[in-house]
């Protein structure tokens, strides 16, 4: 039989088979319900398939798969974050999807092509996106601050220069303009910051380190003097979470910051936790000084479903399937009010009347960089975060820390990359 | 008269040999018993203690990614760590700083509060339950509490400090606050020593004191060569517990901070951790673990080896 997807597009299922899945998540919480909704409305098509949801905490689930797998009883459906595919293809755990696409007719240009590509490592697809890597960096603004420290709510905040007007408004009024270290998981804001400038960390064939060229030598330079203007220090402005951790809207409730980076998620989050917040969101500023500069945002880490290798059948493909291209797939993400990694999803006039931001998140969408990872992806963040903390403490300037981290990344990835040869 | 020496011998022994011979069974038996009875610790001994540390000694000689079979490189990971890894010598630092400052803080604290409330007085056992009860909260429940108290914006901590004209401090992340802070939330799990303690004080026999009162001594003299020799037994072990869960502090640190800022809070069970979970590169965290081993083996030894000289064992 042929499902049709949300925009009229098929694909061959197969509702005869038999089997059992087990699916290996994070989506706990609110998202519990859907996924109930999931596993009964694909029950109704695949009366033969048993479903097994296994939740686990989203920061814990690689240590918690790659157990089960070192273990021998993986699930076989995993969902994994596109920076971690090319670790577990590596070690030869997940199967490559390109055969099983082509055969029931998943075409990979249903997907954004930033999305899919960061599910791709030497040229084989090992995951369908179920949700997307991009969209993950939005401003927000909270229009009663700006209103309090005297700027128009409505006015749009589109480049660095801009977020530099509000500094002196916003410190008179006794507020920050925002926490500009705190941007996602998955990446540090001078990778952010570098992007948007323009700039690249690395090379798309992964062998040489670029983040210390101008582009992103300016992105330092101005991330230090915003924190620098703002509070002095880093310790002055920093909001209380751990390092490397996206500000929650909870963080944002008490609007002591005018501003907060956060992915497009938020919209539900601020809707659940702070509705009292008045806010517009923007695609993530560029530095109005640099004509390369377009505000592209990097995306590393978006969730995908794969099939482990010692698992994989066709009851789990089907599954993917379901899950990753159908109406189905559309409708778990537009009820948590964020973008679908299938493009025409997004498309569906209902999205914006929900949101009036939602013009915004389909930008950032269409602006997102696929940021190829290595297989030892956690090292490379740790590096960044080290580099970054370097620089927002002051420990070296911002050159003098992008240099001596990039010799640091070039040896890391130069033996890295003898060990893929 | 030699034959008859040497016949005497022989009954004498064939005597001790039944006598003995029922005596040995008897022995066999209470020891086949006492073998069974302790089976289950010695099985769980084995399998989940004796097995793994087996295991992390060879691993620490290879490349272990977890998903595929381990790679003998003989001393290749023991020379990266003493010989490129500066993370090494920074995570061994600041948990040494940790082991030093908290272990006698908490022993010191300990033995006060044990001293406080090692009286007769009404309602003490209340006193006791409640400074005994942080104990009991789960680590990590504790440190979200105070994750959210130390906010530096929305926090108690700073609200109080505001309070008394205090500077609002971000304590998670500041290179020189992180450590104090976490020695000092740590000291609020003080109970469990102090109950050792306690436990301690109660076995000390009242005449020493009243013999040392009659001799004139006063009550620091008596808590300087009555309480403290006869406390040291349980000093040692309170010390080397210490010690052990010190070098092992992770959970504050890796719910606070993950190490940072500037790796400030990266002590070296978390270090170990991230190596092992995150860039999953067991060989290496086995070779670390296997040196933590040793070093608090040394502690260890050498603790129980000079408490000849300062424990003090009394026979009642």
């Amino acid at each position: 039989m042929t499902v049709t997807n949300q925009v009229g597009r098929d694909y061959l299922a197969y509702p005869e088979t038999i089997g059992t899945v087990e699916f290996s998540n994070c989506w706990g919480g609110a998202r519990i319900l859907l996924i109930d909704q999931w596993i009964a409305d694909f029950q109704a098509i695949y009366p033969n398939i048993q479903v097994q949801s296994n939740v686990s905490d989203c920061a814990a689930i690689r240590e918690q798969q790659v157990a089960s797998l070192a273990g021998g009883q993986p699930a076989n459906v995993m969902m994994i974050k596109s920076d971690a595919i090319a670790f577990f293809a590596e070690q030869n755990a997940i199967l490559g999807l390109d055969e099983l696409m082509a055969r029931d007719g998943i075409e990979p240009e249903w997907f954004y092509p930033g999305e899919m590509a960061s599910r791709v490592w030497e040229g084989t697809t090992y995951g369908l996106p179920n949700v997307t890597a991009g969209a993950l960096h939005l401003l927000f603004l909270n229009k009663g601050l700006l209103e309090r420290i005297g700027v128009d709510p409505d006015q749009e905040i589109t480049t660095w220069q801009d977020l530099d007007a509000l500094v002196e408004p916003a410190k008179a009024a006794g507020l920050f303009v925002m926490d500009p270290a705190k941007v996602s998981t998955g990446m540090t804001a001078h990778m952010l910051l570098t992007y948007a400038n323009g700039g690249r960390y690395w090379d798309d064939e992964l062998t040489t380190i670029l983040w210390n060229e101008p582009a992103g030598v300016e992105a330092a330079e101005w991330l230090l003097q915003f924190v620098q203007a703002q509070a002095g220090t880093y310790e002055n402005l920093a909001t209380g979470a751990a390092r490397n951790n996206v500000i929650q809207a909870t963080d944002w409730a008490p609007e002591q910051y005018v501003a907060m980076v956060n992915g497009s998620w938020s919209f539900f989050q601020l809707a659940e936790t702070a509705p009292h917040i008045d806010y517009s969101a923007f695609i993530f500023p560029r530095n109005a000084d640099n004509p390369a500069s377009e505000g592209r945002t990097p995306s590393t880490g978006g969730w995908s479903f794969c099939l482990t290798q010692a698992g994989a059948d066709q009851a789990a493909w089907e599954w993917v399937k379901f899950t990753c291209a159908s109406n189905a797939a559309c409708s778990f993400v537009i009820e948590q009010n964020r973008p679908s990694p299938v493009e025409a999803c997004n498309e569906d006039p209902a999205l914006a009347e929900a949101n009036p931001d939602w013009s915004v998140v389909v930008e950032n969408l269409s602006k997102g960089v696929a940021v190829p990872c290595t297989s030892i992806h956690p090292q490379f963040l740790e590096l960044w975060l080290e580099m970054e903390d370097a620089i927002l403490f002051e420990e070296l300037g911002p050159k003098e820390a992008l240099d001596f981290y990039a010799e640091e990344g070039q040896r890391l990835l130069d033996e890295w990359n003898e060990t893929r040869v | 008269m030699a034959v008859a020496r040497d016949i005497n011998r022989e009954q004498s022994a064939s005597v001790s040999r039944r006598r003995f011979g029922a005596r040995g069974s008897l022995a066999r038996r209470e020891a086949i018993w006492g073998f069974a009875l302790i089976s289950p610790w010695v099985i769980g001994l084995l399998i989940f203690w004796v097995g793994p540390l087996l295991a992390a000694f060879y691993y620490s000689f290879t490349e272990f990614p977890i998903l595929s079979a381990p790679t003998w490189i003989g001393l290749e990971n023991y020379r990266q760590i003493f010989t490129t890894d500066p993370e090494f010598l920074i995570s061994l630092g600041n948990t040494a700083y940790y082991v030093l400052i908290r272990v006698p803080l908490h022993l010191g604290i300990a033995l006060g509060l044990a001293m406080l409330l090692n009286r007769a007085t009404r309602g003490i056992g209340i006193f006791r339950t409640l400074i005994y009860l942080p104990s009991m909260v789960p680590v990590v429940a504790l440190a979200v509490a105070w994750r959210v108290l130390l906010d530096p914006r929305t926090g108690y901590v700073n609200y109080v400090a505001e309070i008394f004209n205090l500077p609002r401090i971000n304590y998670l992340t500041s290179a020189a606050w992180i450590k104090p802070v976490i020695i000092g939330i740590s000291l609020w799990q003080v109970g469990i020593a102090m109950i050792v303690f306690i436990a301690g004080l109660a076995s000390v026999p009242d005449h020493l004191y009243e013999a040392a009162k009659i001799d004139g001594a006063n009550a620091w003299q008596r808590f300087c060569h009555v309480t403290i020799p006869m406390l040291t037994p349980v000093m040692l072990y309170n010390v080397v517990i210490d010690i052990i869960a010190s070098f092992q502090v992770f959970a504050y640190a890796f719910i606070f901070s993950d190490g940072g800022p500037r790796n400030a809070s990266l002590f070296y069970v978390l270090y170990i951790y991230k190596q092992a979970f995150e860039f999953f590169r067991m060989g290496y965290a086995s070779a670390l673990a296997m040196i933590l081993f040793l070093i608090i083996l040394v502690f260890t030894v050498i603790l129980m080896r000079s408490s000849d000289r300062w424990v003090h064992y009394e026979r009642i």
